[in-house]
C-alpha cells in the first residue's frame, strides 16, 4: 500500500548560473513526506537545505525533476497558482524571519489571512492566539526593528502558521532562542503536530530533530540517509490524522 | 578629492541608467519650455527688425494734409539724416478685391525708382513699372489673406467705379505694420496711376491726399531733440506724427503675446515639476546609499563634501539637460516666430542671445540645486557610524494611512499600496504635488477651450462684435447694402452701426450709433443695460474703468466735423475689445453721417463661411463679412498649437515623476514585496497594489489640483483679459462634467506612470530578493 505522501519530489536538480559558472546546489533529491509528518532537514552549511525548501515553497524553481504536493504535480504551476497554494496549504517561514519593516509584529500576522481573504475579525482572532501561544503578546504593536532577534523570529512562525497551512516548512525556526524559548516553541509545534499538522523544518539543533519523527540528512545536494529516530510517541504509524 | 567624486558620480549615473536618462529628459524638457518662452520673446521682433535694416527703414513718419505745410523742411532739423518723399498717400482706405476676399488699404503713390531710404522691402514680383497696364504693389500681409499672388489682377474698389490693377509685387510696407497686425494695409501704385484714381486731386482736398514723409534720424536717440525742433510744424492744423518704427515693432511682437504668456507660466511648472523629481530621485538615491557615504567620510570627506559630492553630481546632470534643452528650445521657435516672419516673407531664425541661454541654465541649475540641496545636506550631516550600520531595516515609522486604509476595509491589495507610499510621506506629497501640476494645466487648458466654446457661439461674451456677422460697408452704396441684407432670407436680423469720430474731452471717441434689433445683438453688459431711447449711451468695459465712467453719469460728446454736441447718460457698461467706444442711437447723429458697418444674423443652421462668400458675390466684391467664429476658431487653432503641446510635457514630467518615485519605492521595499510574494500574494495582486498607490496619488492630485487649477485658470484669464483690455475679467470655467473628465484622466495617466514600476514589483524573484541580508 502506498503510503499517503502530501509532499514528494523525484530527482530534483537545481543550479545556479553564477556568471558563467553553474553551481549545481541540487543533485537529485528524492524526498517522502507523509501526511502528518513531522521531518528535520540536517546537514552542513552549503549543502541546499534553504534551497530544497524554497522549491517546496514553490518559491524557486527547479531547474529538473518533480515535485507533487498531496500527489498533484506542481512543479510547473506558474507564481500565481504557487501563490494561491501558499495561501491555504503551505506556511512559510524563512531562516531569516523576513518580517516586513514597516508593520507591526500584528499587522504582519495577520497580512497572510487578510491576503487569503479571511476576514479582518478572524484574523485578528487568530494573530491574538499565536502571540499568546508563542509568548510575544507584548509585541504586537511593535514594528520588527523594535523587537529582539527571538522574538522576531516567533512573530514569522506565527504568520507562517495563521492560515493553518496543512503543511509548515520552517527553516530555522529556533536558530535564535535561547533553550527556554527553543522549548516553547517545540512544544507549540509537537502541539500543533500532533493536531496533524504536517511539518518539515530545517534545523542544526539536535534538541530540535530530537523532537521530529523523522530526520533527514543532506550533503551536497543529495539526501544522504533518512533515519526513522524520533520518540516513540510521535511515530509515524501513531500519528492520528487522516487515514491513509 | 575630485577625482574621487567624479569616479562616485560616474559609477552612480552608471548603475542607474534608466533613472538618470528620465532626469535628462525631464530637465531637459523643463529648459526646453523655458528657453522657448525667453527666444519667442526676446526674438519676436528679430525678423521685423531683418525687415526694417533691409528697407533702410526711417525711424518716424509724418503726413500733412495742410497745402501750406513743407515737409521738405523737416530734412533740415537736427538728428535728421535722411528723408524719404514726401510721397501722395490717399486720405481714405480704398479697397481691392478679388472673388475671394476684400482688402481695405491705403494707397502710396511711388516713383519706378524705389528711394534709397525707407523703400518698401519687395518678397514677390517686382516694383511697379510705367509701361503697359497700372500696377500696383500690395502689402505682403494683406496678400496672404487674399490669396493673391504677383501677376494677378485685382479690383479697387473707387465709389461707384471699378479700377483694374495687375498686381505687380508684393511687400512689406514701410511706416506701417503689415495687415493683419494692422487692420488695413499699404498699397503702392506711381504717383500717375494715383491721380488717375482721383482726378484733380491734391493736399488737403477732401478726396484726395495727405503727404507722408519718412524721417530717417542719425540713430534713436536723436528722437527727442528732433521731435523739439520739428513741434512747431507738428502743432499745425493737417500734421499729425504717426506711428514710429518701435511702435510698430511692439505690435508686430505681440502677435506672439499670448504664446509668451502661456510658455513663460508653463515653463515654471515644468521647472518646479522636475525640481520634485531631482529632490525624490536623490533623496531616494542617498537614502539607498548610506553605506556609501558612510565610507565616503570614513576615507576622509568632511559633511560639506559629501553634500557636495552629490550637488555636483546632479549639477553635472542638470547642465547636461540645460544645453540639450537651450538646443531643443532653439530648435523648436522657429514655429512660434514663423507667424510673423512669413508676413514678412523671410525666414524666421531665432537669434541666439546670451541672455535667454544664461537665465535658462542659471533658473535651471539653481532649481537643481536648490531640490538637491536639502537631502544631500542631509546625507553630509549623518553620522558615518550610522550611516554605516543601517540596513534598509527598522527605524520604520507606523504607517497611520495603512491602518486607516484597513479600518475602512479596503482590499489588502489597496491597502499594501497605500502603506507602501505613506512609508515616505514627503515623496508622496511631492510626486502628488508633480501630478497636481499636471491637473492644474488640465484644468486650465478646459477653461480656455470653454472659453472659445462660448465665444464661437457668442463672440460678444469676450469682447468681440455681438453677430455672427460683421461687414464693413467701405465705399458700398448704403441704399443698396440695405436691399442686399433685406433680400437674404440666410438673415434673421441685422444692426446697422455709424461710426462716427467723437470726443468726451480730451479723449478721442468711437462714437458708434446703432439702429435695428438692438436687444437681439446681445453684447455682454458688465453692468446696467442697453442704450433703449435716444439720449441713452453705452460705454465700453475698458473706457469706463478708464475714465471714472459709471452709470447715471451724464456725458457730454462733441463731433467736431458736424460742430455738434450730445448730451448723454449712462446706463450701462459692456465688454469691448477697442478703446474708447460709446453706443448710441442712430437718431442722435446728424443726418450727414452714413452707416459703416452691418452686424448680422443669421438663421440658425446657416453656413456662414457659404454665406460670406454668396454676399462677397451678390454685392459685386463690396461686402467682405467677417465671420466671427472663423476669426475665433483661427485664434483658438493658435493658442491649442501652445497650450497642446505644452499639457503634454507637463503631463510626461508628472508620469515620469511617479515612475521614479514608485521605482525607488519598489526598489527599497524589493524584500518586503518578496515576502508579501511568499504570504500568498500574486504578481497580478503584487501589480495592482503599485497601481492603487499610483491611482491614490492621481486622485489626490485631482482633489488638489481642481480648486487650485481653477485658481490658476481665474489668475491667467485675468492675465489674458488685462493684456487684451477687454474691460473685465472675462473667461469661462470649466463644466463640471468636463472638470469629471480629468478623474479618469489622472489615473489614466497614473497608471501610465506606474506600468513600468508594476512590471518590476511583480517580476520581484523572492528567492534572490531574500537571499541576501
Ligand atoms: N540564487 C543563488 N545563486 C547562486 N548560488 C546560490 C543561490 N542560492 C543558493 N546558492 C548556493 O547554493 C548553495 C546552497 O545554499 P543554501 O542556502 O541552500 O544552503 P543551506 O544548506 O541552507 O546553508 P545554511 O545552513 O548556511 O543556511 C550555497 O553554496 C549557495 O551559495
Ligand atoms: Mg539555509
Amino acid at each position: 500500500m502506498v503510503a499517503d505522501l502530501i509532499i514528494e519530489t523525484r530527482n530534483l536538480h537545481k543550479s545556479f548560473d553564477t556568471g558563467g559558472a553553474v553551481a549545481r546546489v541540487l543533485r537529485g533529491v528524492d524526498l517522502g513526506v507523509e501526511r502528518g509528518a513531522f521531518v528535520a532537514i540536517m546537514g552542513p552549511s552549503g549543502c541546499g537545505k534553504s534551497t530544497l525548501l524554497h522549491l517546496l515553497g514553490g518559491l524557486d524553481r527547479p531547474t529538473s525533476g518533480e515535485i507533487l504536493l498531496s500527489g498533484r504535480r506542481v512543479d510547473g504551476l506558474g507564481e500565481g497558482a504557487w501563490a494561491v497554494i501558499r495561501r491555504r496549504e503551505v506556511g512559510y517561514m524563512f531562516q531569516s524571519f523576513n518580517l516586513i519593516a514597516n508593520m507591526t509584529a500584528a499587522e504582519n500576522i495577520e497580512l497572510p489571512a487578510l491576503v487569503a481573504g479571511v476576514s479582518a475579525k478572524e484574523a485578528r482572532r487568530r494573530r491574538d492566539e499565536l502571540l499568546a501561544q508563542l509568548g510575544i503578546t507584548s509585541t504586537a504593536s511593535l514594528t520588527p526593528g523594535e523587537v529582539s532577534g527571538g522574538q522576531q523570529q516567533r512573530i514569522a512562525l506565527a504568520r507562517a502558521l495563521v492560515n493553518e497551512p496543512a503543511i509548515l516548512l520552517a527553516d530555522e525556526p529556533t536558530g535564535n532562542l535561547d533553550s527556554a524559548s527553543t522549548r516553547e516553541v517545540l512544544a507549540m509545534l509537537r502541539e500543533r503536530h500532533g493536531r496533524g499538522q504536517t511539518l518539515v523544518l530545517v534545523t542544526h539543533d539536535p534538541n530540535v530533530a530530537a523532537a521530529a519523527d523523522r530526520v533527514v540528512h543532506m550533503i551536497d545536494g543529495r539526501i544522504e540517509s533518512a533515519v526513522r529516530d524520533g520518540p516513540a510517541p510521535a511515530d509515524a504509524a501513531a500519528t492520528p490524522g487522516p487515514a491513509p | 578629492m575630485i577625482r574621487a567624486a567624479v569616479r562616485k558620480a560616474m559609477a552612480d549615473a552608471r548603475a542607474r541608467r534608466l533613472q538618470a536618462f528620465l532626469l535628462f529628459l525631464v530637465i531637459s524638457a523643463a529648459a526646453a519650455t523655458l528657453m522657448l518662452a525667453l527666444t519667442v520673446r526676446s526674438s519676436a521682433s528679430e525678423p521685423f527688425e531683418r525687415t526694417v535694416r533691409e528697407m533702410n527703414s526711417a525711424h518716424l513718419w509724418i503726413t500733412s494734409s495742410n497745402p501750406d505745410v513743407d515737409l521738405n523742411t523737416l530734412a533740415a532739423l537736427p538728428g535728421v539724416r535722411a528723408t524719404s518723399g514726401p510721397y501722395p498717400q490717399l486720405w481714405a482706405g480704398y479697397s481691392i478685391s478679388n472673388s475671394e476676399k476684400k482688402q481695405q488699404l491705403y494707397l502710396v503713390g511711388m516713383d519706378e525708382q524705389l528711394p534709397e531710404v525707407d523703400h518698401p522691402a519687395i518678397t514677390d514680383g517686382r516694383w511697379l513699372r510705367a509701361s503697359g497696364e497700372p500696377e500696383i504693389v500690395i502689402d505682403r500681409g494683406a496678400a496672404l489673406r487674399m490669396g493673391v499672388e504677383a501677376g494677378d489682377r485685382v479690383d479697387l474698389l473707387v465709389d461707384e467705379r471699378t479700377v483694374p490693377l495687375v498686381v505687380a509685387g508684393l511687400a512689406v510696407p514701410t511706416g506701417r505694420a503689415p495687415v493683419p497686425v494692422a487692420e488695413e494695409g499699404l498699397a503702392y501704385v506711381l504717383r500717375d496711376t494715383l491721380q488717375a484714381i482721383v482726378p484733380g486731386g491734391r493736399v488737403g482736398s477732401p478726396q484726395f491726399y495727405h503727404e507722408r514723409i519718412g524721417i530717417q534720424l542719425t540713430d534713436d536717440s536723436a528722437a527727442p531733440a528732433f521731435l523739439a525742433a520739428a513741434e512747431p510744424l507738428l502743432a499745425r492744423d493737417g500734421v499729425r506724427l504717426l506711428d514710429t518704427r518701435a511702435d510698430i515693432a511692439a505690435d508686430v511682437e505681440d502677435a506672439n503675446m499670448f504664446d509668451v504668456i502661456f510658455l513663460g507660466v508653463f515653463s515654471i511648472f515644468a521647472l518646479f515639476a522636475a525640481g520634485i523629481i531631482i529632490a525624490n530621485v536623490m533623496a531616494g538615491q542617498i537614502l539607498s546609499q548610506r553605506r556609501d557615504i558612510g565610507l565616503l567620510k570614513a576615507l576622509g570627506f568632511t559633511p560639506l563634501q559629501v553634500t557636495l559630492v552629490f550637488l555636483a553630481e546632479s549639477l553635472a546632470l542638470a547642465l547636461a539637460a540645460s544645453i540639450a534643452g537651450v538646443g531643443a528650445g532653439l530648435a523648436i521657435a522657429p514655429f512660434f516666430l514663423n507667424r510673423t516672419a512669413e508676413l514678412l516673407g523671410v525666414t524666421s531664425a531665432p537669434v541666439v542671445e546670451l541672455m535667454p541661454i544664461a537665465i535658462t541654465c542659471v533658473a535651471v541649475l539653481g532649481v537643481v540645486a536648490l531640490f538637491t540641496a536639502v537631502p544631500a545636506w542631509n546625507a553630509g550631516r549623518g553620522s558615518a557610524v550610522r550611516a554605516l550600520a543601517r540596513t534598509g531595516k527598522g527605524g520604520a515609522r507606523r504607517s497611520l494611512i495603512g491602518a486607516l486604509a484597513a479600518r475602512l476595509r479596503l482590499p489588502v491589495v489597496v491597502v499594501l499600496g497605500v502603506k507602501d507610499l505613506s512609508s515616505h510621506p514627503a515623496r508622496a506629497v511631492a510626486t502628488m504635488l508633480a501630478l497636481t501640476l499636471g491637473v492644474i494645466t488640465a484644468t486650465f487648458t478646459l477653461g480656455i477651450e470653454a472659453t472659445f466654446g462660448t465665444a464661437m457661439r457668442d463672440p460678444a461674451s469676450i469682447g468681440g462684435a455681438p453677430a455672427d456677422l460683421v461687414v464693413d460697408r467701405d465705399r458700398y452704396d448704403p441704399d443698396a447694402a440695405v436691399s442686399l441684407l433685406q433680400s437674404r432670407p440666410e438673415i434673421e436680423s441685422y444692426i446697422v452701426r455709424t461710426d462716427v469720430d467723437a470726443a468726451y474731452g480730451e479723449e478721442d471717441i468711437d462714437l458708434h450709433g446703432l439702429e435695428g434689433d438692438l436687444e437681439r445683438g446681445g453684447w455682454v453688459f458688465v453692468a446696467g443695460r442697453m442704450i433703449a431711447a435716444p439720449g441713452e449711451v453705452a460705454i465700453g468695459q475698458n473706457m469706463a474703468a478708464d475714465l471714472g465712467l459709471d452709470i447715471g453719469d451724464r456725458v457730454s460728446i462733441t463731433l467736431p466735423e458736424s460742430d455738434t454736441t450730445l448730451g448723454l447718460q449712462v446706463v450701462g457698461r459692456y465688454l469691448e475689445l477697442d478703446e474708447n467706444v460709446m453706443l448710441v442711437s442712430s437718431e442722435m447723429l446728424p443726418a450727414r453721417y452714413l452707416p459703416t458697418d452691418y452686424y448680422i444674423n443669421t438663421v440658425q443652421g446657416t453656413d456662414n463661411g457659404a454665406f460670406r462668400r454668396e454676399l462677397l458675390r451678390a454685392s459685386g466684391g463690396n461686402f467682405d463679412p467677417e465671420v466671427m467664429s472663423e476669426t475665433t476658431a483661427a485664434f483658438r487653432r493658435q493658442l491649442r498649437g501652445v497650450i497642446l503641446p505644452l499639457n503634454g510635457v507637463l503631463f510626461a514630467i508628472a508620469a515620469v515623476n511617479l515612475l521614479s518615485t514608485l521605482l525607488l519605492g519598489i526598489r527599497e521595499s524589493q524584500r518586503d514585496y518578496a515576502v508579501m510574494k511568499t504570504l500568498g500574494l500574486t504578481p497580478g495582486q503584487i501589480a495592482a497594489s503599485v497601481f492603487a498607490g499610483g491611482a491614490l496619488l492621481g486622485v489626490a492630485a485631482v482633489i488638489v489640483g481642481i480648486p487650485l487649477g481653477l485658481a490658476v485658470t481665474t489668475v491667467i484669464f485675468d492675465g489674458m483679459s488685462k493684456a487684451v483690455d477687454v474691460g473685465a475679467s472675462v473667461g469661462t470655467m470649466p463644466s463640471a462634467a468636463s472638470l469629471l473628465l480629468i478623474v479618469p484622466g489622472a489615473i489614466a495617466l497614473a497608471a501610465v506612470g506606474s506600468m513600468l514600476p508594476a512590471r518590476a514589483a511583480a517580476s520581484i524573484r523572492p528567492t534572490d530578493a531574500l537571499r541576501y541580508e
